[in-house]
């Protein structure tokens, strides 16, 4: 019997939702990377669950004396504190919420969508014809990256934490000059760059919430995404020369998906 | 007097170069050149879709957006908009029970997008089984909720772009791919 995830990702290809351009060995590789992605993630929700459960149980073995008050669980409160924990789990919600499910499967389902949209975007058509991206605000955030919420939802400005501070940031640390200066300002503005430069890989491994992969979403609960850029915006640009040809990036099926550390976020 | 002309072709260079450009001009070709366009033009159409009650946003918008992906086919370009939800909001439909005699939804900002049993703290206990305080909990939560046999939503054709605003932009990629050298 065909690998149900085999059978997936060949209906998506009919659909027209995956390349159908790619070889069977790279569909494999494909079938591999997002297998291990699933796996990761399941592992990680039951993860969270145990976690939770033997943090009591230190916090109880080990009361620490704190201004000659002992602080830590007792067996009364922890009784009380697990009852309540598995009053949660014994609900499909109460354990979703307990894993912060909602989060892990949208960030999943970003993250998957990216990766199908990043193989449609690389085929050798697409170079030839949209051979760069411009990274820019495609979702709106009530705090969006550069601010802080701060009393009354006010938003206090974070420096250097806003997308043309990490776009000039991944340029400079990225070993190419595929790319030009962020152009307009954080929320309306755009940096645009070649497929093939290396700044997208760069700018999905620069800070602590980055996802590591080199497509968006970049980071966890951006509202960042890419457009194409087509030949002749790139050569007025001055990314490529008239008569230029561009590569496609390099990277490999297999790890296209990066396993994040949605602990960080959670 | 009449004269025979005899033509014979010993060199054809004309008949590839036709085949190439009329290649370079199939539905397949241009729908190369029209899709990303128009799928970045419906992504950021859907991610900024807004509900209409004006209830804090689930983000269903941005979801659908996530969902959405381009290709080129023989008859041109094709968006897939693969999100569960997105045929009935467009084309509008009547949604009904399956499992259950009535349908439960949220009618105010605090209860929109929650299921009851989300809100009211886990599993809602059989009639029989409920406390005092459970039988209060439900009476102020119904408030929040609207029970019906059936829903129907209306349609909503500006879930995606226009049909002109679609035309603008494979214009626009059309000519900036020519711009960019794009021929046979």
């Amino acid at each position: 019997m065909a690998d149900p995830l085999q059978q997936v990702l060949a209906e998506l290809q009919r659909r027209g939702q995956l390349p159908r351009n790619i070889s069977t060995a790279q569909m494999n590789a494909l079938r591999r990377s997002i297998q291990r992605y699933s796996d990761y993630l399941s592992q990680d929700g039951i993860k969270k669950v145990v976690d939770k459960l033997t943090e009591g149980l230190k916090d109880a073995m080990n009361p620490q004396q704190v201004a000659g008050v002992t602080k830590g669980a007792t067996e009364g409160s922890l009784r009380g504190e697990l009852s309540n924990l598995i009053n949660k789990f014994s609900t499909v919600e109460g354990l979703g919420q307990a894993i912060n499910l909602d989060f892990i499967l949208s960030t999943a389902t970003s993250i998957m969508g990216g990766a199908a949209r990043y193989l449609s975007d690389t085929t050798p058509q697409q170079i030839v014809l949209y051979p760069g991206w411009a990274l820019s605000r495609m979702a709106q955030r009530d705090t969006p990256r550069g601010f802080r919420e701060g009393k009354n939802g006010v938003l206090i400005p974070v420096p250097d934490d806003d997308w043309p501070s990490r776009w000039q940031e991944a340029g400079e640390t990225c070993g190419d000059d595929k790319w030009v200066d962020w152009k307009g300002d954080a929320q309306t503005g755009e940096g645009v760059a070649l497929k093939e430069s290396a700044i997208w890989v760069t700018l999905g491994n620069l800070r602590d919430d980055s996802l590591g992969n080199a497509f968006p979403p970049f980071a966890y609960n951006s509202g960042f995404g890419v457009s194409p850029k087509s030949r002749a915006e790139c050569i007025d640009l001055g990314l490529i020369d008239p008569g230029d040809t561009t590569k496609a990036p390099e990277f490999s099926l297999e790890k296209l998906i990066n396993i994040p550390d949605l602990k960080k976020a959670a | 007097m009449s004269a025979d002309i005899s033509i014979q072709v010993t060199r054809d260079d004309a008949s590839q170069a036709v085949e190439r450009l009329i290649a370079s001009v199939s539905p397949r070709a241009l729908g190369e050149v029209i899709w990303p366009p128009a799928l970045d033009l419906t992504r950021r159409h859907l991610a900024a879709y807004k509900n209409t009650k004006g209830f804090p946003s689930q983000g269903f918008g941005e979801q659908l957006a996530n969902k959405t992906f381009g290709t080129a086919t023989d008859q041109g370009a094709k968006l897939v908009v693969h999100g569960q939800g997105a045929r009935a909001l467009y084309e509008g439909a009547t949604i009904k029970p399956v499992t259950k005699k009535m349908l439960c939804f949220g009618i105010s900002a605090s209860s929109y997008g929650k299921s009851l049993p989300e809100m009211f703290g886990g599993a809602i206990p059989p009639r029989d089984k409920r406390t005092p305080a459970d039988k209060e909990k439900l009476k102020a939560l119904r408030k929040l909720f609207a029970f019906a046999p059936s829903v129907t939503i209306k349609p909503h054709p500006d879930l995606i772009p226009t049909d002109d605003e679609y035309s603008a932009v494979a214009m626009r990629a059309i000519k900036g791919a020519i711009a960019g050298g794009f021929h046979a």
